[in-house]
């Protein structure tokens, strides 16, 4: 539990960490604390965002959840909740039937697509 | 010398093939005054340990763990060990600042990290700070081709100390340092010579990234000549632009959840827009949480991230890692 923001904090997952280092000599600074909170929930915002783009081809989304947690969907409209980004891809795949491999070229050849795509269109 | 940031214990790891000077480094560690308040823990393959009779301070502090390989049958105990200098500790009726865990000779230092890690309450009071792998110059570089053993503890190394220069002739210590960098690229590679090994640089392994190998886009340094080792690959990439961290955390939890068994090291120096980098390392499937360092070790300052793997083909990851970075650019 955090006494700042009363908030039930779970153990972070490594990938949570956020870019601003810790305030020095464990000094705990309110303001501070608020913006690293902030910059956490945006984080996690845009790793989800990125995995709904990555995922789009097999029709997954993915949400997070109020800095707990993140809901996975699918497109039959199943949904799981899960941790962290490491126990998303265990769900991902259960959904989709599919293991899924970031080295996969057709999955590769996608992103490189999207990436095209959306900076010819910016 | 709790960490300042956490106050947790750190904990080194010592491992090494059977015979390859792991005592004898303890022993050089142990006469230093940074580990002269260490707590050793000593695990031996065998049910009667001899180990731990060889350091001169047998005192309360040092724990035998004997009758299998912490990594496995002692899983359980090694935790047990732990927790019980802990509360050891708090009674204060020990008094140590870094623990020394001398892993049997066959044993694999990637589960004994993730027993650390994964068990809430280690995990909260110690923080492993560094492997260090001990490798026979004489024997090391036969061991590596026959023992898978002794080629996960290289691999899983922040420095490798190649003990008995002395006995081996200098081309023959020369192809072994040669092959230990392509071998492990992130270790730093540390010649001991008559049991003695040069402890400052030891106390950096872990922390520093070698930048011997950072100015190139990317290095493949496959492992020479053998079949045991053929299949083990190192590559290194480097960052001119800082790569979206948050994309780097997607996608190396993909990537250890479809090929965790096979990435046998991640280690990394990454610019988040800090004074320093910050520093990502894993073992397999375990990452420990990232640390924000004070500084970059060099002046390049420059973002790396080195792969150890095996079976792998390099030019697959450093593809994969491009393709879902320009993602992230472009979103």
């Amino acid at each position: 539990m955090c006494l700042l923001c009363s908030q039930l904090w779970i153990d972070d997952h490594w990938s949570d960490a956020v870019a601003e280092g810790p305030t020095p000599g464990d000094l705990v600074v309110l303001e501070t604390h608020v913006k690293r909170r902030g910059q956490r929930l945006l984080d996690r915002a845009a790793r989800a965002r990125f995995f709904s783009v990555v995922l789009r081809s097999r029709g997954l989304t993915l949400q997070d959840w109020e800095g707990s947690s993140y809901i996975l969907r699918d497109a039959k409209g199943r949904s799981a909740v899960v941790s962290n980004l490491a126990q998303v891809w265990a769900e991902a795949e259960a959904m989709t039937g599919a293991p899924l491999d970031p080295l996969d070229p057709l999955l590769l050849d996608n992103l490189r697509d999207l990436a095209r795509s959306s900076a010819s269109q910016g | 010398m709790t960490s300042p940031r956490d106050g947790r214990i750190p904990l080194t790891i010592v491992t090494g093939f059977l015979g390859s000077g792991k005592t004898t480094l303890i022993r050089s560690l142990l006469a230093n005054p940074r580990f002269a308040n260490a707590a050793i823990i000593v695990n031996e393959f065998g049910a009667i340990g001899i180990d731990h009779h060889l350091f001169r301070k047998t005192d309360e502090r040092i724990t035998l763990l004997g009758g299998g390989c912490a990594c496995c049958a002692r899983r359980d105990d090694l935790v047990e060990a732990l927790l019980d200098l802990l509360r050891r500790l708090d009674r204060e009726e020990v008094s140590f600042d870094h623990v020394l865990l001398e892993t049997s000779g066959l044993a694999d230092p990637a589960p004994i990290r993730h027993t650390i890690v994964a068990d809430p309450v280690l995990s909260r009071r110690y923080r492993i700070a560094r492997t260090i792998a001990t490798l026979d110059a004489v024997a090391g570089a036969s061991n590596l081709e026959t023992y898978g053993e002794a080629t996960r503890q290289i691999t899983s190394a922040d420095a490798v100390v190649i003990t008995k220069r002395d006995l081996a002739d200098e081309s023959a210590v020369s192809a072994l340092t040669r092959r230990m960098s392509g071998f492990n690229p992130v270790a730093e590679i540390i010649l001991a010579e008559h049991g003695h090994v040069d402890i400052d640089r030891l106390w950096q392994a872990g922390i520093d990234l070698p930048s011997r190998h950072g100015h190139a886009d990317l290095i493949d340094a496959a492992s020479p000549d053998h079949d045991a080792t053929k299949a083990i690959h190192s590559l290194a990439l480097t960052f001119d632009e800082p790569p979206d961290w948050r994309m780097v955390g997607l996608w190396l939890t993909m990537l250890l959840h479809a090929h965790g068994e096979s990435v046998l090291r991640v280690k990394g120096l990454l610019d988040v827009g800090e004074e320093g980098p910050l520093l990502l390392e894993g073992v397999q499937h375990v990452v420990h949480q990232p640390r924000h360092l004070d500084r970059w070790p060099d002046a390049s300052r420059q973002g790396r991230l080195v792969f150890i793997m095996r079976d792998i083909d390099p030019t697959r990851i450093a593809d994969s890692f491009a393709a879902f970075q320009a993602v992230a650019q472009s979103s």
